[in-house]
């Protein structure tokens, strides 16, 4: 009698989730979508792809625009027309073409059926002084010490590789210790970014510091490590933004973005980077 | 008028004084105004002579100040539901004790004389609001007021308040003169004042006296019952889910009385309906404990001390992962008042109050644990003092002050991994505390040059002190009114200030509220409001009717920058993710009908408004509606005396639909750059650019009151809420259908609607004892 009571009273206050139409007061078009990183290690890596309007569906057969026509400026002037290298929209340079740290490129992308879309980016200067030393304390621990000339206001991208004999591991900020860096700022996988105000409060020049005995292999067994990789480059403040909200959206917490992309006439965000490399080995 | 001269008007009537007046041959007179039977203060009772020429209210100690013509030889006081008193005291004290009046027509001429309320001032009696159906019987003091117009709630069956476009966090709720923080129970949809222990609730929504302050939107003020000074008694509910029970009585007849209620929910059982395996457990529980004890020092002096005290629990298991979340508000007051003499009313008092919002997270490993727990609180610790007097028959000022020190940890973050043996191999923790030290000054001078006319100018100024920032708020307020033949016409202008600012992620249905204090990035938040109002009494009719317009213009406003949330806080870097400098814009019509008296009582309100906001750092710089800007509120509320045992109610209220930020795109993107684009992007470019379907609900109930057989006073109330079953939209989930790994079922964006209640029975048993 107790279970049918409460079983009544569950009827009447459970709700329902059904799905409704739904309606956007707008009339949005397809878009050319544009996703990769332009750098002087790497050249060119990008993809091109199309947007989907609310009320029709993907087809992968169709979402990747491998017939677009993109082309690259440097400072104004035309210097290569990417190629299509797979069935999947990924394109890449032509020629053996140079980019230049502190040049201005414009990637113009059109497609037929589709309004142009472009970037205008400048690759950003490399790091000075970076290096990054081990050193033992004597026991198992020790902490790994990075460094380079800071400048002020800017925002940096970092990604941290980690070897064991087999696997990449994702090495984890310390925050608890006197000596480390204040706030990491985010994660995301292996790749964290951080502000110029992070920094060492007494030597400015020391921007992380990692635990040997704290890096981790997922699914958290402790591994020994005989090489760090460390891979820092200045990035876009807006980028961290759209990593932010792609890191959180999952969680379901958090408010929809706006999206911020650095194509006009189209959506996705193409990132010029220029990483400095540091190795570190035990 | 040009600005300048406006605020030098203020000045003037800030800092007038009577001179010309005090000359005049005066009765003064002073006093209190209580139920006969047990000696309960009551609040917003009346006082007037015979022709109306001069009256006032008394205050939250059932108090009141008055100086008349010395031509009247006689004052009347009288209150809903309560005999008419007089006094011919003309030397002295008048103290008033009424009586509980059964006849209507008594009633109604003392309603008929009554002081009219302020235009932007609602007190709805609690007899009114426990007449009202409630969502499964249990009456809440917050809903009761969204059914005003002006004032919307917020998601369906949430105890949240939206007054004049404001947010949920711009309403400065007071329980006996202190502030709380957090007025919800149940994931928002009880609030924690227990109406069995509750003697008067007002709220303002314009026209603020200058004693409140640090919201933008409203002051809803309520006061507990003191205790009944005569006899013990005790009220005991019980309800589908929750029960409570207030007992009351003298410690020392006539000297020392006491209140203690408390009320408990838990939901525990039904959550676990249906869950036999121990990997999925869910439990829930809330309390809320109020107690009060008075002190009559002299029949001019009296001591107060409350505590009130409220938690909520949630708690959920499954599998490996083990989630509590917790909450609740702690408030501890002490009050002293003296009428020091006929004309000079001191109130002084203390109090500390804090909220604790905290979550805990635990998985457990084959070889490990991982503990991560939250935890944010803001604590006030305040003192302060106001003294009222009246000077003339004509002039009436308030005067005092606040000394506050209010204690702000936005981020208390903990990791720990544990080993198999249980020793901490890893931690990391967070903790950041801020404390803000206040004072506050304020001033109000009500003068009526012509007892049809009265104008009220006040000055309120704080200063905040804090590790990081000095800052200072300067609030004029001024009103103009003008009644004649029982029409009122009041004009208006308020400013409010917001020192601290509540941050809660709009995407969540789980409580995740963070209250910051104001930085230099995020400064105080600024409104001014202008309203103009008319209402209009017809008595032979017992219609009541008023119209008002505002506009409000709010800056500093504080959100979220877009992708954060709750979550990131937690980092220790707090400030880095909330934008501020906002700007805001609300403006609306309201219309409020009233029968007042008859077997057939009620109101009909209606709104049209508008509330926007803007910030440079989202939505492209570009306006957009804030997120419970509603165009339209329609509110029916009726209660019919069926006969003298049975009680008809019901309420029927109709919304437009609320924004929404619906995606206009979609498109596959990389999980880190130069990476594979293998997920989906949703493309939001313009938030709260669509709206929900239209709210609409019919609630009904009936309440049979009858004497035991021992006879006490006793009653079942039957109820339904959402009589009809619609399923009203609670929150929309933007989801990409994947066909579930069928390809014949291409992608595409699909729009759920999750709705919360279909109808809901209710009844409850009420005893008096």
């Amino acid at each position: 009698m107790k279970k049918l009571f409460l079983l009544v009273v569950l009827w009447s206050i459970m709700g329902c989730l059904k799905e409704v139409e739904l309606q956007y007061d707008g009339d949005e078009q397809a878009k050319i979508v544009l996703h990769g990183t332009i750098s002087p290690q790497k050249g060119v890596l990008l993809n091109i792809s199309k947007s989907i309007p609310p009320q029709e569906k993907l087809d992968f057969d169709q979402v990747f625009l491998n017939n677009a026509l993109a082309v690259l400026f440097q400072d104004g002037i035309p210097v290569d027309t990417l190629v299509n290298v797979n069935n999947s929209g990924d394109f890449e340079l032509s020629q053996n073409i140079s980019i230049v740290e502190g040049k201005e490129y414009r990637l113009v992308v059109s497609a037929f059926g589709f309004d142009a879309a472009s970037v205008q980016l400048r690759i950003p200067d490399s790091l000075d002084g970076l290096s990054m030393s081990y050193q033992p304390d004597g026991s198992d621990k020790g902490i790994i010490q990075v460094s380079f000339e800071p400048t002020q206001n800017e925002l940096f991208y970092a990604e941290v590789i980690g070897y064991d004999s087999l696997n990449l591991v994702r090495p984890i900020f310390l925050q608890e210790s006197s000596n480390t860096i204040d706030c990491p700022a985010s994660w995301f996988a292996h790749k964290y970014f951080f502000h110029e105000d992070c920094l060492h409060k007494n030597n400015p020049k020391i921007v992380a510091l990692f635990n040997k005995e704290t890096i981790q292999w997922e699914p958290r067994a402790i591994v020994l490590l005989h090489k760090i990789k460390l891979l820092i480059s200045k990035i876009d403040p807006e980028y961290e933004t759209i990593i932010d909200f792609s890191d959180n959206e999952e969680v379901g917490f958090s408010e929809p973005v706006v999206i911020e992309s650095n194509v006009e006439g189209g959506y996705g965000y193409v990132l010029p980077i220029n990483p400095s490399e540091a190795i570190v080995t035990f | 008028m040009q600005l300048n001269s406006f605020f030098y008007l203020i000045v003037c009537l800030v800092f007038a004084t009577p001179q010309e007046l005090r000359a005049q041959e005066v009765w003064k007179c002073s006093g209190q105004i209580v139920d006969a039977a047990t000696k309960e203060p009551l609040v917003g009772a009346n006082i007037y002579t015979e022709d109306l020429q001069f009256g006032t209210t008394t205050d939250e100690y059932g108090r009141y100040l008055i100086q008349v013509s010395s031509k009247y030889n006689k004052l009347i006081a009288s209150y809903i539901g309560y005999k008419v008193d007089t006094c011919h005291n003309k030397y002295g004290s008048c103290y008033f004790e009424l009586d509980v009046q059964e006849l209507q027509e008594i009633v109604v001429s003392a309603e008929k004389k009554k002081v009219q309320k302020e235009i932007g001032q609602f007190s709805p009696s609690m007899k009114q609001i426990k007449r009202l159906p409630a969502l499964l019987g249990d009456v809440d003091i917050v809903k009761a007021m969204v059914l005003l117009p002006g004032i919307s709630g917020g998601v369906e069956g949430s105890s949240g308040m939206l007054v004049r476009g404001g947010d949920l966090s711009h309403n400065l709720i007071l329980l006996d003169g202190t502030p709380v923080y957090n007025s919800n129970h149940l994931f928002g949809f009880m609030s924690s004042f227990n109406p069995e222990a509750v003697k008067h609730v007002e709220l303002y929504k314009g026209g603020f006296p200058v004693q409140y302050g640090g919201r933008l939107a409203s002051v809803l003020n309520i006061t507990m019952k003191d205790g009944n000074m005569q006899k013990q008694s005790a009220n005991l509910s019980i309800g589908l889910i929750n029960s409570s029970v207030v007992t009351e009585g003298p410690i020392l007849k006539n000297r020392i009385s006491y209140l203690i209620a408390g009320r408990m929910l838990n939901l525990s059982p039904i959550l676990s309906l249906g869950k036999k395996s121990s990997d999925e457990q869910y439990g829930y529980w809330l309390y809320d404990f109020n107690s009060k004890v008075k002190l009559k020092i002299t029949p001019k002096q009296s001591l107060y001390l409350s505590y009130f005290q409220g938690d909520d629990s949630f708690h959920s298991k499954f599998q490996e992962t083990d989630n509590r979340v917790k909450w609740g508000n702690k408030v501890a007051s002490i009050r002293y008042n003296n009428q020091l003499a006929n004309n000079v009313f001191v109130d002084m008092g203390a109090y500390y109050n804090k909220y604790a919002f905290g979550s805990k997270h635990e998985d457990l490993f084959q070889f490990s644990t991982y503990l991560f727990s939250t935890k944010s609180t803001i604590s006030d610790l305040t003192g302060r003092v106001k003294v009222r007097w009246v000077l003339t028959p004509k002039f009436r000022s308030v005067i005092g002050g606040e000394l506050s020190e209010k204690k702000f940890t936005p981020v208390e973050f903990e990791t720990e991994e544990l080993d198999s043996l249980g020793n901490v191999s890893a931690s990391e923790s967070v903790l950041e505390k801020i404390a803000v030290r206040s004072t506050t000054g304020f001033y109000e001078n009500e003068w009526s040059p012509f007892s049809s006319l009265k104008i009220r100018a006040g000055i309120r100024a704080s200063f905040y002190e804090s590790k990081s920032l000095d800052f200072n708020d300067l609030e004029w307020r001024t009103s103009i009114s003008y009644k004649k033949n029982n029409q009122t016409i009041k004009l208006a202008y308020d400013e409010m200030n917001q020192p601290f600012h509540l941050l809660t992620a709009v995407g969540s249905d789980s409580p995740n509220e963070i209250w910051i204090p104001g930085t230099t990035n995020v400064p105080s938040s600024h409104a001014q409001q202008v309203s103009l109002g008319y209402s209009k009494d017809i008595p032979n009719r017992k219609l009541r009717f008023s119209a008002e317009v505002y506009y409000k213009w709010m800056n500093n406003l504080v959100r979220y920058k877009p992708g954060s949330a709750y979550f990131f806080t937690q980092k220790g870097d707090w400030e880095r993710n909330i934008i501020g400098k906002g700007i805001g814009e609300a403006k609306g019509f309201e219309l409020f009908v009233n029968h007042y008296q008859g077997r057939l009582t009620g109101w009909l309100g209606y709104t049209l408004a508008w509330s926007n906001r803007k910030y440079t750092q989202t939505n492209h710089g570009n306006w957009f509606a804030a997120n419970y800007d509603r165009r339209h509120d329609l509110e029916l509320v009726l209660s019919y005396k069926i006969s003298k045992k049975w009680n008809a109610s019901g309420t029927f209220v109709w919304q437009s639909g609320r924004p929404l930020t619906l995606p206009s795109a979609f498109y596959l993107a990389p999980r880190e750059p130069g990476g594979v684009v293998d997920r989906f992007k949703l493309v939001f470019d313009n938030i709260n650019g669509s709206r929900t379907k239209n709210y609409h609900r019919l609630d009904l109930s009936f309440t049979r009151k009858y004497r035991t057989r021992r006879d006490r006073e006793a009653s079942w109330a039957f109820g339904a809420y959402n009589v009809y079953a619609r399923n009203n939209p609670f929150s929309y989930v933007v989801a990409i259908n994947d066909g579930e790994g069928v390809v014949s079922k291409p992608p595409r964006l699909i729009l759920l609607q999750k709705s919360l209640f279909n109808i809901i029975p209710s009844i409850n048993y009420r005893l008096k004892f």
